[in-house]
């Protein structure tokens, strides 16, 4: 049995709205220690991994391990019809066929009950950890969400250099070229607002500027963004939550004749 | 873990092409597959597209044009199965099913073409078999100059219209898609390439030199047709026509280094049993 009680439905509904446009079916794997998921978008370029903690919500519960095939479109049809402010509840029993979303506005007594049918999708959950990249670069996420929509105007492509005292974000594009370049500081008072950039190696990248945008939609979710480059791996765009986070895993673009 | 096909590079104008992620999972992970044996990874598309060609072309065969070959033997294929020879006319009267034979291959008809060394289209369809037999026996690609007239630079198998072929090669057509390939080489018995090789042990008889009139250097037939008799057509086509004007012995045509199946076809084919010994024996050459 599951019930894991959201004090505000606004923090999932945001949580879903960050890659429900990448992703459309997605299996939501729910125990003890909270919901995971895992998607890769239809080009397999984007991976989105998700872990709500049971920190994130105001009452968790689940017995044994369930999983629920959502498709992520009709889940945000049933989330829109709540209110931001309203307590929500996930309510799943242990082999379900449905998932029920009960909302609740405590000043007016009201309670909306919603049942969302639902699928079985065959995906695997991969285990990403402990990859080892060459920087890390913690940034505003508001930030970094103005400089990928700027540089998105002159090309579709955006190629990050990452030097050991810059982060340099640059576009070429038929009109003409732009970029920006982002140094460490610290800001004391506003720690939110700092940068930060650990670096092993320097780093030259280059991803398709859609899927950045696809990621910068988690911005809402947390004030900072972790970006983890390597020429190994995929990049890692991380937001994090009150408990757990979202991932965006992105495959860079490469020199057709290299 | 996800890792990207490939590394990015600046964005300084050049084109740029989007990697995919590489998933462990067990639908996207690069895999083996059994049929035909190639590795590859389901979720890179130019992966994909190049194991579905080759699988393709493993399984069923290369698509052979009507116009590539000199037909040399036909088979109807009957209802019943039992396959006759159209240029037997004896055979097909006993059963009474002699049919008149048009010249054009059809989809009804089984046929084996001999190729001509000289024209470069049906050369260089048969090369395409060619690279696929010498991948699933694990053989090198450039033993083809014989049947050919191919010679090789720098490791590239270039096209040359002018030696004499030493050798012949035949390919077995079926419902457009050519099956089964045999290539050979004529033996000289100055050479002494001839030998005997003992069935059981793969042993060669060291003291013996038998004179062996045309070496097999390849012969194979896709997996989805094997066990229709093809491998033995394809060698009595070679027998009668490999060499111009003569109808070879079947002890005149010897193996090389045959494979697990091909050592089966050489014992049902053309093995002598050694009287002393009671081994079997199956002519060779080096």
């Amino acid at each position: 049995m599951l019930e894991g009680k959201f004090e505000e439905a606004s923090l999932f509904k945001r949580i879903i709205d960050s890659f429900k446009d990448c992703v459309q079916l997605v299996n939501f794997n729910c125990n003890e220690h909270g919901i995971a998921a895992q998607a890769v978008d239809d080009s397999r370029v984007l991976l989105v991994s998700l872990s709500i903690g049971t920190e994130s919500f105001q009452e968790f519960r689940c017995d044994r391990g369930v999983t629920l095939g959502v498709d992520l479109s009709s889940l945000s049809k049933i989330l829109r019809c709540g209110n931001n402010n309203d307590n929500l509840t996930l309510i799943a029993d242990d082999t379900p066929d449905s998932v029920l979303l009960l909302f609740e506005d405590t000043k007016k007594d009201r309670i909306s009950e919603y049942s969302l049918k639902l699928m079985d999708i065959d995906a695997d959950f991969l285990d990403i950890e402990g990859m080892e990249y060459d920087t890390v670069i913690t940034m505003p996420s508001a930030e970094f969400a103005k400089v990928v929509r700027d540089l998105n105007q002159l090309s579709d492509s955006l190629n990050i250099l990452v030097t050991k005292d810059t982060v340099k974000f640059v576009a070429e594009g038929d009109i003409g070229s732009g970029s920006v370049i982002v140094k460490p500081h610290t800001d004391m008072d506003k720690p939110q607002e700092s940068v930060k950039v650990e670096l092993d190696k320097p780093v030259d990248l280059t991803f398709g500027s859609k899927y950045l945008l696809d990621i910068i939609k988690g911005a809402g979710l947390s004030d900072q963004i972790t970006i983890k480059l390597s020429a190994e791996t995929p990049a890692l765009f991380e937001f994090s939550l009150q408990s757990g986070y979202l991932q965006f895993f992105l495959a860079p673009k490469f020199n057709e004749e290299e | 873990m996800a890792r990207p096909a490939k590394n990015a590079q600046s964005n300084s104008g050049k084109k740029l092409t989007q990697s995919v992620l590489r998933l462990d999972g067990s639908n996207s992970a690069p895999r083996k597959c059994h049929a035909c044996g190639m590795s590859f990874s389901p979720c890179i598309p130019s992966d994909n597209n190049l194991h579905e060609k080759y699988h393709t072309l493993h399984l069923n065969g290369r698509k052979w044009s009507l116009k590539w070959g000199d037909i040399v033997e036909r088979y109807h294929l009957s209802r019943e199965s039992n396959e006759v020879p159209l240029t037997d006319p004896r055979l097909a009267k006993k059963r009474g099913m002699w049919l008149r034979s048009s010249l054009s291959p059809t989809l009804n008809h089984d046929y084996i073409v001999h190729i001509s060394a000289s024209r470069k289209n049906e050369v260089m369809a048969t090369l395409d078999i060619m690279k696929i037999v010498n991948d699933e026996l694990r053989a090198p690609q450039n033993e083809n100059h014989f049947w050919s007239h191919l010679y090789e630079r720098d490791g590239i198998n270039e096209y040359e219209g002018q030696n004499t072929p030493t050798g012949a090669a035949f390919v077995y057509v079926s419902n457009k898609r050519a099956v089964g390939v045999i290539t050979l080489e004529y033996l000289n018995p100055r050479d002494e390439r001839g030998r005997w090789m003992i069935y059981d042990t793969a042993g060669i008889v060291s003291n013996v030199k038998p004179s062996f009139k045309l070496g097999i250097s390849r012969i194979w037939v896709c997996k989805e047709q094997r066990g229709r008799g093809i491998g033995t057509r394809l060698l009595e086509a070679a027998r009668k026509h490999a060499v111009p004007g003569t109808e070879l012995e079947k002890l005149d045509i010897a193996w090389s280094q045959p494979s697990e199946s091909g050592g089966k076809l050489a014992k049902s084919y053309n093995s002598v049993v050694h009287q002393k010994s009671g081994k079997v024996l199956i002519p060779c050459y080096v």
